[in-house]
């Protein structure tokens, strides 16, 4: 647990949750300069959220829960691309196959995906990915085991959906 | 994907993405520190303008204004009033929302705020329209009780183009503010 004022622990923390951090802002902006933002301003909230941590929930999911939340503000407020947009990105990642293959671009592909899933699945199955259990998916999400079961079996089919609609 | 073997195999490519550069927490409290500022600045000067509108309408009254620039003020004033009210209730809420709460517990403050957002706009849209029908009115009344101090032709095309660009304006944030409604929505 994060100590109060202990400002070295708390950057600490941020360094180790990086990674998710910057994972998390690929599923919410797909705009790069926006996205560091996006990862950036996580990574903040967390740090001004950690001296209330009180071990209700482990820290995991309590950091997990401030990064959604800063995703979902992100989204009403800076929400301007259409799906137009999304759709022509999509098309010009497929109109060269050899840079479709490259592994960065398939990472690429799979935030692009993950951004035409609904909301409420999106957020499902980007915290199944970062390897949480459906326990602590509940505990971050606010829902039921039992939905949030439900929500990643419809996620999974969605994406292979998308997934199969790409490779066509 | 089929089975849990893809869903692992999807989870490796997404948890090995290339990091972004590491945070830089001070820049950042510093940038957060500067929004605030400017949000105050913004309390401040609209607060300013509400109180100098209500002012000229409170002089208007007790003065000899006559009766065009009495309901004009008063237009101005009570819109401006009821603007201000709602862009500061959802100010404050977006402030007083909590990232540590549950994400669904959020999201519905989230879902409120925006339509609250969509309200305002379509509120203004109807305001300004409104706006633009009472100057018509007055230039066309002022015209033909042939009044002194006649609205020129110029200005009512000036104030009326510069309304209708409003008029969009308002339209397309609302057209926006639906589409994020829809997005966090679902």
């Amino acid at each position: 647990m994060a100590k109060e004022n202990d400002f070295n622990d708390y950057d600490v923390i941020i360094q180790r949750f990086w990674p998710n951090i910057v994972h998390s802002a690929s599923g919410y902006e797909i705009r790069p300069a926006l996205r560091e933002e996006l990862a950036q301003e996580m990574a903040l909230e967390v740090w001004r959220g950690l001296p209330r941590f009180n071990n209700k929930s482990t820290l995991k999911t309590y950091i997990y829960r401030i990064i959604h939340n800063v995703g979902v503000d992100h989204i009403r407020r800076y929400s301007r691309a259409s799906e137009t947009m999304l759709d022509s990105e999509l098309l010009d990642e497929n109109s060269s196959l050899e840079t479709a293959l490259q592994y960065d671009q398939r990472q690429e592909q799979l935030a692009l995906m993950l951004q035409r899933l609904p909301l409420s699945l999106r957020q499902v199955l980007m915290l199944k990915l970062e390897d949480l259990s459906n326990i602590e998916i509940s505990d971050v999400l606010g829902l039921s085991e039992s939905n949030v079961a439900v929500r990643l079996n419809r996620a999974k089919h969605k994406l292979s959906e998308l997934m199969a609609g790409v490779d066509k | 994907m089929k089975e849990s073997d893809d869903l692992a195999a999807l989870s490796r490519l997404w948890q090995s993405k290339v990091s972004e550069p590491a945070p830089q927490l001070a820049k950042l409290t510093k940038k957060y520190r500067r929004q605030f500022v400017l949000m105050a600045i913004n309390i401040i000067l609209e607060t300013s303008i509400l109180c100098g509108a209500g002012y000229f309408f409170a002089q208007s009254l007790l003065g000899s204004s006559s009766l065009y620039m009495q309901l004009w003020l008063g237009f101005v004033s009570s819109w401006g009033l009821v603007t201000y009210i709602l862009i500061n209730r959802s100010r404050w809420k977006s402030i007083r929302l909590l990232n540590t709460r549950s994400v669904n517990a959020s999201l519905t403050e989230q879902i409120n705020l925006v339509r609250q957002e969509i309200v305002r706009w379509r509120l203004s849209f109807i305001a300004t329209l409104i706006f633009m029908a009472v100057w018509v009115i007055l230039f066309v009344a002022r015209s033909i009780f042939n009044e002194q101090e006649l609205i020129t032709t110029a200005q009512v095309v000036v104030t009326e183009t510069i309304l209708m660009l409003a008029l969009v304006l308002f339209k397309w944030r609302e057209y926006l503010s639906k589409q994020v409604l829809k997005k966090i929505s679902e």
